[in-house]
């Protein structure tokens, strides 16, 4: 029999650092919410093509010109006579998109620009991807529509860093031709329908252990240490996004919200095993036992089932990892940690919570007849 | 063999039966209209639909804010009814919306849906300028107060705005003429009332868009509530999800359609079944080295219940996203869960000196509340989450806990039904009588002599 409820104060100091970590990061970073809460941006990037400046150019108020494609990379513009003010305008604008203007001219009826790109990088969803990372916008996810264009969708950007994607993808020979700002204005609402129901289940679950462990004594104290300990593992979930946000590129989504509904059911699942145990051993007649020898006999004897079941979901997950990996990062991680986190708390934190209560009682007890002695 | 046994094995016989058909045999899923499992944006892409609104017939004090997530809501509750899940649906701009709907064949049939002004109006016949017989709305008086407060007289066209709750198909027993069934609200009860006053013994139009669908005779003045008859039942159907998924009050434009590939890229349907079919497999091994012949039996019991829930998520029909396929994933390294306590039990009861085949049975018996009690407890999770997203409408709360429910219960069924029979499928033969083949013999019980 190993003795863990002696060690228990080391238990809980183990758990509450990382969640002061976490809430000390949370207060500096904030909570790293995703392009699901936050809202963001929606582009359309196509290669750049003579549709692509003309569209450009009529927003310039030059309808008039006309353009053509003398060699690969290549476009010349003839638009009506310049003054020095348009033609930089024009030039300011294309250089904006990443073109080079090679040359302005004047010619018998008008002005000839010549624009050349830098480079004409192929664009297809990986080297989009790519691209994208580099501007560090890893977060971004692309769809490839029927007509050869992509949408991406990445976080809200504006000003500045816009002109800047616009810029190095001008250089790839691609071009934004729609830019919105995308939010979903109801996802902090649902996000809280979801918290509310989360919350609904708790007290669900807590009546039903409450109900399923009516014969040991105590039984509400049983469904309340499961409660806390699921609580303990959404947090330490929660910290864990906060403290990793930028290591591990994280964020909170509603990938991790659905993640974290499934720690939820598998961290009661793993406490109420535990109890289990703890209420067959307290039937088997415990007369001259200590409650605490008892939670560490359950352990004992329950350790080895905790263990192989982390083991279990943690070869699936491991293999999700490497097969499938990156896009679903926000998903896994909330699993592994969470998982973790809901056999760790069984243990160490609802059996532990549940016998600093029975002794609290004890004690209690112990001190009444004491006093009853005195008299 | 008891009875009882012959008929669970042969339980388990047909379960699997139901879900190899499912998966595999096409006729059969023609048969059931489930051709092929429903996946997400991510893994297959879908039709995009960018709408724009038109404030400029409305009000102009109209919250253009509040009147695009009106309008949010009534196309996700119509994306709802029409059956399709996980629908990315945002505000794009100041008055667009962006709606994504995964594996739509037909962008024509989803626009229709999403974009149909549902309104039902009750015309009565009169004469137009040539003398000709027309249909022109129904109207009635209403009192209502104007500025100033005083109460007026209005004349008021009767539609389906003054409805009140939700409509309702009826098949009459006998006949396979769908009934739409509707209550009227305070207002809607006294334009009805008149209007029927006026028309008895004549016809009420009653008109989809332009279109008539019924024109009954009125035979008595009705005040309360309706009846919608003449329909097809399809029609009737998809008219009462329009109609129940609310009305959108200001007028939408499709400015942007087109089909749109997987977000993820099309690799990785194929990665995700490598990865299932890897963890399956390592699981599987894992069990058999560390639990020897129960863990064979694990082993066989986890790819049936890897069969049942796949074909499960087939017929329901969920659809799979990525992390939906990742949770399947996980959800096999939890199914073993109830094999472990039931083995981990067997041991101990092996070890205190038992029988083999007595333990087997005392380890069932024995593991069930811890089963019963940590499943039930998930189960809860599950009915409340599903309660919540239907209640609170987030859809995929509610497809969670669907995929959650349908994993549990049957793990369940296969780590105490499918695993029990099988092991006692074995109980007369000569395995069951040699410990190695559960697990690894102590010291002690060489020494003693007391192998079994």
């Amino acid at each position: 029999m190993i003795n863990f409820t002696g060690k228990k104060n080391w238990f809980f100091v183990a758990s509450v650092i990382p969640m002061i970590i976490g809430i000390i990061f949370m207060i500096i970073n904030g909570i790293p919410w995703g392009i699901d809460f936050t809202g963001g941006s929606v582009l359309t990037v196509e290669s750049v093509s003579s549709d692509v400046l003309a569209t450009r150019l009529k927003a310039l108020d030059h309808s008039e010109a006309v353009i053509q494609v003398p060699g690969e990379n290549k476009f010349t513009i003839q638009t009506k006579a310049l003054g020095d003010e348009e033609k930089g305008a024009i030039q300011k604008s294309l250089e904006g998109m990443g073109l080079t203007v090679t040359g302005s001219e004047s010619v018998s009826d008008g002005t000839l620009t010549t624009v050349e790109l830098t480079v004409k990088g192929q664009l297809s969803r990986e080297t989009l991807k790519t691209k994208l990372a580099d501007l560090n916008h890893a977060e971004a996810t692309i769809q490839e529509t029927g007509d050869g264009k992509f949408i991406v969708e990445l976080k809200e950007i504006g000003g500045e860093e816009r002109s800047k994607v616009e810029k190095a993808f001008g250089e790839m020979g691609w071009s934004i031709s729609s830019f919105d700002s995308v939010s979903d204005p109801v996802a902090k609402e649902k996000a809280r329908n979801a918290i509310i129901g989360v919350v609904i289940a708790s007290i669900a679950m807590l009546l039903y252990i409450w109900w399923a462990f009516r014969k040991v004594s105590n039984p509400f104290r049983y469904g309340t240490c499961a409660i806390i300990a699921l609580l303990h593992d959404v947090f330490i979930c929660v910290a864990f996004y906060s403290i990793f946000a930028d290591t591990l590129n994280l964020e909170i989504n509603l990938l991790f919200i659905t993640g974290l509904l499934t720690v939820i059911g598998y961290s009661v699942n793993d406490t109420v095993v535990v109890f289990d145990r703890v209420r067959e051993n307290l039937g088997k007649g415990t007369r001259n036992v200590s409650f605490e020898d008892v939670v560490n006999r359950s352990l004992t004897e329950t350790i080895a089932r905790c263990l192989i079941t982390v083991l279990t979901v943690l070869l699936a997950t491991v293999a999700v990892l490497l097969f499938v990996g990156d896009p679903i990062r926000n998903f896994i991680m909330v699993l592994l940690v969470g998982v973790a986190s809901g056999a760790y708390s069984s243990i160490f934190i609802a059996s532990m919570l549940l016998v600093v209560w029975e002794k609290g009682r004890m004690k209690k007890l112990s001190a009444n007849e004491a006093a009853q002695k005195a008299r | 063999m008891p009875l009882k046994n012959k008929l669970t094995l042969l339980l388990i016989f047909v379960l699997l039966a139901l879900a190899l058909m499912t998966l595999f045999w096409a006729p059969f899923n023609e048969a059931i209209d489930r051709e092929e499992i429903k996946l997400g944006l991510d893994l297959k892409g879908g039709a995009h639909l960018v709408y724009e609104a038109d404030f400029s017939q409305l009000p102009s004090d109209t919250d253009h804010g509040e009147a695009i997530k009106g309008a949010m809501t009534v196309i996700e509750n119509r994306i709802n009814a029409y059956g399709v899940s996980e629908p990315v649906i945002q505000r794009m701009g100041d008055k667009r919306i962006l709606v994504q709907l995964p594996g739509i064949d037909n962008i024509e049939e989803a626009k229709r849906l999403i974009g149909e002004t549902a309104l039902i109006k009750f015309m009565e016949q009169g004469t137009d300028e040539n003398g000709n017989v027309a249909w022109k709305p129904a109207t009635g008086k209403l009192t209502v107060k104007n500025e100033a407060g005083q109460d007026v007289e209005v004349e008021q066209a009767l539609t389906s705005q003054y409805f009140k709750g939700k409509v309702e198909l009826r098949i009459p027993s006998g006949t396979n003429q769908p009934l739409v069934t509707f209550d009227w609200n305070n207002d809607g009860a006294k334009l009805f009332e008149q209007i029927t006053g006026r028309l008895i013994g004549k016809p009420l139009g009653i008109f989809m868009g332009d279109e008539l669908v019924s024109s009954p005779t009125v035979k008595s003045v009705i005040k309360d509530s309706g009846v919608i008859e003449g329909m097809q039942i399809g029609e009737a159907r998809r008219l009462i999800n329009l109609l129940n998924a609310g009305r959108i009050d200001v007028p939408l434009q499709t400015v942007e359609e087109h089909d749109v590939s997987a977000t993820l890229g099309a690799d990785f349907v194929h990665k995700s079944k490598v990865a299932g079919v890897v963890g399956t497999l390592v699981i599987i091994l894992f069990m058999i080295l560390y639990y020897r012949l129960p863990g064979v039996i694990a082993g066989l019991a986890l790819l049936i219940y890897a069969a049942l829930v796949i074909a499960a998520f087939k017929a329901v029909p969920v659809t799979l996203t990525l992390a939906g396929i990742a949770g399947f994933i996980l959800s096999i390294g939890m199914a073993v869960d109830a094999n472990v306590l039931i083995f981990e039990r067997m041991r101990e009861e092996i070890r205190t000196g038992r029988t083999i085949r007595a333990s087997v049975e005392v380890g069932f018996s024995r593991a069930w509340p811890a089963i019963r009690d940590s499943n039930v407890t998930t189960l809860i999770t599950c009915g409340v989450l599903y309660w919540m997203g239907s209640a609170l409408t987030v859809p995929s709360v509610k497809g969670f806990a669907v995929t959650l429910a349908i994993g549990v219960l049957i793990s369940m069924f296969s780590a105490l039904i499918i695993t029990k029979s099988f092991l006692r499928l074995l109980g007369g033969s000569q395995l069951m009588n040699n410990q190695i083949l559960f697990m690894p013999i102590s010291k002690k019980q060489m020494i003693s002599g007391e192998e079994r």
